[in-house]
């Protein structure tokens, strides 16, 4: 299993099982398996930064649907939750983005298949109940006028 | 066409990543501005919500440069060009910045 203390010694393959027990901490990404080629290190960087684009730019939505787009009538939060789901999005982005590259990265350097992420569904499952609310407010907003 | 594992393959990796940086650099401006918005409406409080994005924004686009550069030297030198402090400095301000933006929502 990629980050788990074990695995990450593979510079100093040659020691002895027992000084896992002794050194329990996680190892810096320096020290797990060997240098992989940089344009993986690179586009893991890349991933990383596209990922913390994504939470500035739910973040920028939720600022904006509060700010920006005219109160709906079916009540007069509707902006306020669909903002706070923006932004709880990106706070859940941003807290988990530096362990999905952390994990890249080891996994990179062990020469191991990159783990999986339910990142993806998690940020598509919010955009679309942020549509499907947003559709909701605005549907219902406008039978009540 | 030039190879994936070309000699020039290294400048370009490192462009687009420094260019990855950039557009970062420039969407915490965009959060920075939204708030500065409403610190033009009168709230000027909402400032202190832009400082995070702003110290953000300054941060990684001086910060790019150097870190292509970083880069470059790495891969000439065959070491490895991932910096874990730096990607978990960024990770860190992202998410002031996104908690700054839940307190910017709240008051609104």
């Amino acid at each position: 299993m990629v980050g788990e203390p074990a695995e990450g010694s593979a510079p100093d393959s040659a020691a002895p099982p027992g000084r896992r027990l002794w050194n329990r901490r996680r190892p810096r990404i320096e020290e797990v398996g060997e240098r992989p080629d940089y344009r993986f290190t690179l586009a893991n960087e890349r991933t990383f930064l596209a990922w913390i684009r994504t939470a500035l730019a739910l973040v920028a939505g939720g600022i904006a649907v509060v700010q920006l787009v005219p109160e709906f009538s079916v009540f007069s939060g509707a902006r306020h939750v669909l903002g706070v789901i923006l932004i709880v999005l990106a706070i859940v982005v941003s807290a988990t983005c530096y362990r999905r590259w952390d994990a890249n990265e080891r996994a990179l350097r062990l020469n191991e298949p990159l783990p999986p992420s339910r990142l993806p569904l998690v940020i598509a499952a919010g955009s679309l109940v942020v549509t499907l609310l947003a559709l909701v407010f605005i549907v219902f907003s406008k039978g009540t006028k | 066409m030039t190879s994936a594992a070309g000699s020039d393959s290294a400048g370009v990796q490192a462009e687009r990543t420094y260019l990855a940086w950039t557009r970062t650099g420039l969407a915490y401006l965009v959060v920075c501005a939204l708030f500065l918005r409403r610190a033009g409406e009168g709230q000027l409080w909402f400032i202190a919500l832009a400082a995070p994005a702003a110290g953000a924004a300054v941060g990684v686009l001086l910060r790019a440069h150097r870190r292509y550069v970083a880069m470059r030297t790495a891969i000439d030198a065959g070491d490895s060009p991932a910096d874990a402090r730096l990607i978990l400095t960024v990770a860190g301000a992202t998410a002031l910045v996104c908690l700054t933006g839940l307190i910017g929502v709240f008051v609104s």
